[in-house]
């Protein structure tokens, strides 16, 4: 539905705003100045409820992350539906003279993207479900650079997932012990070097898309020139589409630099669908190199990429449930300097092009031609993250120990059911506090801090992520 | 005073000022407002209810052709069939503003589904690659390898058919509902984009030596299970909507604040009239030209369905529905609200919605015309300019339609996504 009324929460925001006032000017004094990153030079931050700007909506319920942004218009709702049926709907197999959805395979790792992103959550781990794939660092002889664990009639699938958990704990300040999981993932149980990727939960892309690499840039200190231990770097990457130089911002590399080429990304490897900016399949046995030879046509066209790509953009935004404690939960979080990485807040300055009308080398088009102020709790950069959350090579052109700051918009909503709460690249943590226990290199004394924190402290700091 | 208690007084006297002013919008009209939520849950209730009683009906007629399968048994059960229906499809408009039947409805009306998870299908079919069940077919296998456990499928009764729904979380895999029967009934659509709808044989239930594609006696008991779990599913839901009833789902309801309830009106009506019917079911459909987006695909009854889907809008919105025997249950209506706020508003929805019900109407009239009928199968294909111009014309109605529920809900100043869901 179209305006967006959201009375209660402006009603709210004035008083978040003046508690937040209040708030940093009571506390300013009891603040570690060296643990802070910037926050202390800028004027302090009011967390709004309307996480996504324009885009946001109140809704928090399991369904909310599948929810058009409120300003689509009528003609454009219609539009965003075509996009999101041929990102819910299976593909198939081809050829076929009957359906739109041909072009699955011959390999690929789940026939939707809600195969994956199920209700636009993040993935699952095997055998619970599907939304983790293994990658190559070097394209692999048996597996190129994905191992397809799925194929059409005809075809052999490459391999299968295999594992081992390996356990560990962690005791914190107060003696509490924790458990950790993680996988040694192989193929058919045989050892290979593989990197884990978990299907990430889609939302807020469009408006991560479009904020400015400037904008980006501006937090990059790669030299850690400020001496606060913490080293953002952009990853600059040259554009699938037309080879300019550009930052890439998603993926858990940051090594795709638009939201339209990570999805046709998605589409090539995940779904073997080909389209103009991948077209032949990616696979190493000689059948199926046959079959890429034979069948040159495109599987998705421009036009449907493009659709997908605008429902993705357009998806909304849940509103945060930000209150008295969440805030305080918030000054927390900034005194251990998570936000120095976790950036709260940017600006994103929406283009104002209809749906339905992408070329394929512009950002994603969103129907909202604002600046809006978004809070996506990531400043978009790649951080050493440590040797407990490394890989074991570098890929994307990235060391192994670097990952982009993960947004944690709907950290709530998705962190909300233990059943399927899977965070980190590969999944690995159950819950909130485990995936902060997994934190190390420059986010080691952050991790620190966080397990010296007082019991009261912890629930204040969840709440507050909670409340995302 | 310490900096800490005076910091939380005043975070306390802002809370207080917050809720005065949460509670200042509620007007005189408040009971007006709570009889249009009590006539909604009527609604409901009287509609869900013309559901249970079309499926019981659509189950005595199949009891009847399988005691006795026949060509015109058969035909009989379908139009049974097409008479459930029409008051299932006014309900769908429940779905989007209350979860417990968004939650529900899959085992109802999940489609497209993978029929040959069911039965038999032609040589050629297809179904959606990486699911499991595509190819299981029920009807021919007492014995299911599922590679993890082997389900013991040699009795086909409700449970094993519910234990089967979306079987490795795919929602292709219905084994229940009104399209898994329907495909019992009338078999697999293939006429592609050319005029028929299924041609299953009423022999596909004969016991004797002339059953048709084997396993007939299983086939059946299929049909008497799908259809036994579909009138439980419709009896559950109606007993939901009850009046005076302590711990059902319109009691919870109407705890609730009126202008949550209103909200979820607004956004029930809201999100069938774009994002399901003029989205998922029609401009999808159009611009895929594909058979698989086509919603009762099997029975080329498809008109209908949208049609009652438009219809269960305009129900909600004038606070009117006429029931399967005739009769009109009518009460407070969303519409004397909206009048009494802006009389131009509420002229134009109704307007709108008329609209709507006339590109609805033409739907109908072609596809069931007596010379040259034009299915919605057939619409859809690629290049046919008239079938293209009848959709485009109720995508235009749905959306002008929209515009104004927008307005209308923004006349009673109620934010349709303010829905606390």
């Amino acid at each position: 539905m179209g305006t967006q009324h959201g009375k209660p929460l402006r009603l709210l925001s004035p008083l978040l705003a003046a508690l937040a006032v209040l708030l940093s000017a009571c506390e300013a004094k009891q603040i570690d100045s060296t643990s802070l990153h910037k926050a202390s030079d800028s004027p302090p931050l009011i967390l709004s409820n309307q996480a996504g700007g324009a885009f946001t909506i109140s809704n928090r319920n399991q369904g909310s992350l599948q929810a058009p942004q409120p300003k689509l218009s009528g003609e454009q709702q219609l539009a965003w539906a075509v996009g999101k049926s041929f990102a819910t709907q299976a593909w198939v197999t081809s050829p076929s003279s009957t359906t739109a959805r041909d072009g699955l395979g011959p390999l690929f790792n789940a026939n939707s993207c809600t195969g994956c992103h199920v209700r636009n959550r993040q993935g699952e781990l095997p055998e619970k479900g599907l939304g983790t794939i293994l990658r190559f660092p070097a394209p692999s002889p048996l597996y190129g650079e994905q191992l397809q664990d799925m194929a059409v009639p005809g075809f052999k699938p490459e391999g299968q997932i295999t594992w081992q958990t390996i356990n560990s704990s962690h005791t914190d300040a107060q003696g509490n012990e924790y458990q950790l999981q993680r996988r040694q993932f192989s193929v058919d149980n045989t050892a290979v070097s593989t990197s884990a990727r978990l299907a990430p939960a889609l939302i807020g892309m469009g408006l991560l898309d479009n904020i400015s690499d400037e904008d980006i840039l501006a937090n990059s200190d790669p030299d850690d020139k400020n001496r606060d231990g913490i080293s953002g770097r952009a990853n600059i990457r040259s554009s699938t589409q037309n080879g300019t130089m550009r930052i890439g911002r998603f993926g858990w590399k940051a090594s795709q630099s638009s939201l339209h080429e990570q999805i046709a990304l998605a589409f090539h490897q995940d779904m073997g669908v080909s389209s103009s900016l991948h077209s032949p399949q990616n696979c190493a046995d000689d059948n199926c190199q046959a079959y890429s030879t034979a069948n040159t046509d495109l599987e998705i066209s421009d036009k449907l990429l493009g659709a997908v790509t605008d429902y993705i953009a357009n998806l909304a935004v849940p509103a945060a449930a930000h209150d008295a404690q969440s805030q305080q939960g918030f000054k927390i979080f900034e005194q251990l300097a998570c936000a120095a990485c976790h950036t709260p807040r940017f600006q994103t300055r929406l283009p104002s092009i209809q749906l339905s009308s992408t070329d394929s080398a512009k950002k994603s088009n969103t129907a909202t031609q604002h600046t809006e102020t978004i809070f996506p709790f990531s400043d978009l950069l790649l951080h050493d993250m440590g040797a407990a959350l490394a890989d074991q090579n570098p890929t994307d052109e990235t060391p192994a120990n670097e990952w982009r700051t993960a947004p944690l918009w709907g950290l709530g909503i998705r962190a909300r059911n233990p059943d399927n709460t899977r965070l980190l690249h590969d999944g690995r943590a159950r819950s909130i506090t485990e995936a902060i226990l997994w934190h190390g290199g420059e986010a080691e004394h952050s991790k620190i801090r966080f397990t010296q924190l007082s019991h009261q402290e912890r629930t204040t700091l969840l709440y507050f992520l909670k409340a995302l | 005073m310490s900096v800490l208690s005076r910091q939380f007084l005043l975070a306390l006297s802002l809370l207080a000022l917050a809720f005065t002013s949460f509670a200042a919008p509620q007007t005189s009209s408040s009971s007006d407002k709570h009889a249009v939520a009590v006539h909604y849950t009527d609604m409901a209730h009287a509609i869900f209810s013309d559901a249970e009683k079309s499926a019981l009906a659509l189950q005595a007629k199949i009891n009847d052709f399988l005691n006795a399968p026949s060509a015109e048994g058969l035909i009989a059960a379908q139009e049974a069939w097409k008479t459930a229906r029409k008051a299932y499809q006014q309900s769908e408009v429940f779905r989007f503003g209350n979860s417990i039947v968004d939650d529900w409805e899959g085992q109802l009306n999940n489609w497209p589904l993978d029929e040959g998870l069911i039965d038999y299908v032609s040589d050629d079919y297809f179904f959606a690659l990486g699911n499991i069940g595509g190819d299981i077919n029920i009807i021919a296998n007492p014995s299911i390898n599922l590679g993890t456990e082997v389900v013991d499928a040699s009795t086909i009764n409700a449970e094993l058919l519910r234990s089967l729904h979306e079987l490795g979380g795919s929602a292709a895999n219905v084994t229940t509902g009104y399209h898994a029967i329907e495909f019992l009934l009338w078999g697999q659509d293939l006429n592609g984009q050319q005029l028929g709808a299924g041609e299953r044989p009423y022999s596909d239930y004969l016991t004797n030596d002339k059953c048709t594609h084997e396993n007939c006696d299983r086939r059946a008991d299929y049909l008497r299970a799908a259809t036994e779990v579909l009138v439980q599913d419709l009896q559950y839901m109606t007993k939901q909507w009850a009046p005076n009833v302590d711990n059902n789902y319109r009691a919870e309801l109407l705890a609730l604040n009126d202008d949550v309830i209103l909200a979820r009106m607004f956004y029930g009506i809201g999100s069938l009239s774009l994002g399901e019917l003029g989205g998922e079911r029609i401009k999808v459909a159009l611009e895929a030209n594909s058979t698989e987006d086509e919603h009762d695909c099997f029975s080329d009854n498809t008109h209908w369905s949208h049609y009652y889907n438009g219809l269960g809008i305009q129900n909600i919105y004038l606070g009117k529905y006429r029931r399967l025997d005739g009769s009109v249950l009518s009460g407070p209506s969303l519409s004397a609200l909206v009048a009494k706020a802006n009389a131009d508003t509420d002229k134009q929805t109704r307007q709108s919605l008329d609209k709507t019900m006339t590109a609805l109407t033409v739907l109908t009239k072609t596809a069931e015309a007596k010379d040259k009928p034009m299915k919605f199968d057939m619409m859809i294909a690629e290049g046919n300019k008239r079938g293209e111009a009848i959709l485009s014309n109720i995508l235009s109605a749905l959306v002008v339609q929209t515009r104004s529920i927008e307005q209308a809900a923004a006349a009673l100043n109620i934010d349709p996504t303010a829905t606390g869901l």
